[in-house]
């Protein structure tokens, strides 16, 4: 039985076994769904939120919660007043940075994409499948994420390579402004700021190149703010997606039941099972809102400037929306979770993260059919600093038979 | 039988319906809720079949915006 005061969602020690610290959030889940919270260092403290429809209330509500000053439990300085990250904007200015941000990720561009993004898949699998055993998060995940971000981006392979340990790092270090968080932000802020020199002198056909010389609001956009939004979408194309491949694997493996229904799926029962194991590993921890008036949620008062923190993966076990939460089932159906979040901030990424995950089960469950683990699935290491804001398997050992690498071309 | 609403001021072209719903919702090629040739402001849809209901609920659900209702006359 677990007593309320031993309940610490920032502890990163209790995201080491399991990923998420479930046992917690379930009891807050039944018994105080909307439970005052402490923070580390001396932070005042946050509203968790816990359940499905609240979520949705907070989320739902920009004007009463709102994106600023920042979407992490922790205060981050990022940006100033002229130059914000788009996810802790509020609308107007957040609609039409959205827009400006957004364009390659809409759904008829990604549509576009898709040849593109199957042949990734293909080639990620090639790079392995001769050897019959490799690391499932970084050698199948991880580049698959980051090649598509490289491809999307307008940058080498290797390059996407070289920024994903920064960019992990920048995640899960609870600050950007000192520590390893800090370090991680100053790396990717000089990958930032070699593309913004690349792409000023010589303008390609990339999302980078867009940008770099593009206005948002009649401003023409400047290197800070291109940092920025560099920043935010080389944090959001990598360790999302792969923890998604990665602990959707996972759970493939601890249930062959399941593994067995989607083993003979075609593509509508690929996506299907795709959507559970986005609910089921509900990769972003958490987002936050700040309550901009004295306001009311669940009974409890919320007062003006006070943390509202929403935790995804509880909220995607809620048995109030979800029958049967506990049980991973690929073939969940209606699944209408909020692994991507809801409301304004509902993830811009999101088509190209469905497009992914589907290109890269079709062809792990083609191509690597006896693919099995040899190994625990290692997640957030119990020395972590701070708990963690993007969850899933650092390291997950596989072997498979080894197969002939894909003669064929897939032609957009 | 039932119809949709969707209030094409709060829609904000998220798309998430066109998953939950695909015989019902769709983007067109600029990535614009295909509503929009036919509404400005609120779209009201022909009667649908009820067979469809499931996946109507699962995309008002699913709206990021809350900007799609079930109207039953």
């Amino acid at each position: 039985m677990m007593r309320a005061d031993e309940i610490d969602l920032l502890d990163p020690r209790a995201y080491a076994d399991s990923g998420q610290p479930w046992e917690m959030m379930r009891w807050l889940q039944e018994n105080d769904p909307i439970s005052w919270q402490r923070e580390p260092n001396g932070g005042p403290g946050f509203w968790a939120v816990t359940r499905y429809a609240d979520l949705k209330t907070v989320e739902g509500d920009w004007r009463t919660f709102s994106s600023q000053p920042a979407a992490t439990i922790a205060d981050n300085a990022l940006g100033d007043d002229d130059h914000r990250i788009m996810i802790w904007e509020d609308p107007p200015n957040h609609t039409s940075h959205r827009e400006f941000i957004g364009q390659e990720l809409f759904p008829a561009s990604v549509k576009r994409m898709r040849p593109r993004v199957e042949q990734i898949a293909t080639d990620v699998v090639d790079e392995v499948i001769e050897r019959g055993q490799c690391d499932l998060v970084w050698d199948v995940a991880g580049k698959m994420a980051s090649y598509v971000m490289a491809d999307l981006l307008g940058m080498s392979r290797d390059e996407a390579v070289d920024m994903y340990d920064a960019v992990e790092a920048s995640n899960n270090a609870g600050s950007y402004t000192d520590g390893e968080g800090l370090a991680a932000a100053m790396r990717l802020a000089a990958h930032a700021s070699t593309a913004w020199n690349d792409r000023r002198a010589k303008p390609g056909t990339d999302v980078l190149s867009r940008l770099a010389n593009g206005e948002i609001r009649g401003c023409p956009m400047d290197e800070l703010q291109f940092t920025l939004d560099f920043h935010l979408l080389v944090s959001g194309a990598g360790d999302t997606t792969r923890n998604v491949i990665a602990g959707g694997m996972d759970e493939l493996f601890k249930s062959p039941e399941q593994r067995e229904i989607l083993a003979g799926a075609d593509e509508a029962g690929i996506a299907m099972a795709v959507e559970e194991m986005l609910r089921w590993v509900s990769p972003v921890s958490n987002q936050r809102r700040t309550a901009t008036v004295d306001t009311e949620l669940g009974g409890h008062r919320i007062r003006k400037g006070e943390k509202v923190a929403s935790f995804y993966g509880i909220a995607n076990r809620d048995p109030a929306q979800f029958p049967d939460p506990w049980k991973f089932n690929v073939r969940r159906e209606p699944n209408a979770h909020v692994a991507f979040g809801f409301g304004r901030h509902f993830c811009t990424g999101s088509h190209l993260a469905r497009l992914e995950l589907n290109a890269m089960f079709r062809v792990l469950l083609d191509r690597l059919p006896d693919l099995e683990p040899t190994g625990p699935t290692k997640w957030t290491p119990v020395d972590a600093p701070v708990a963690p804001n993007m969850i899933g398997p650092k390291f997950m050992p596989v072997r498979f038979t080894p197969g002939p690498k894909s003669t064929e071309k897939i032609s957009a | 039988m039932m119809k949709i609403s969707v209030d094409l001021r709060i829609c904000q072209n998220y798309g998430q319906c066109t998953y939950a719903a695909p015989q019902v919702f769709a983007l067109d090629d600029k990535s614009m809720q295909a509503f929009r040739a036919h509404a400005s402001e609120i779209y009201v849809s022909d009667e649908l079949p009820e067979q469809w209901l499931g996946n109507v609920e699962e995309a008002v659900d699913m709206c990021p915006v809350r900007a799609i209702q079930i109207v039953s006359d």
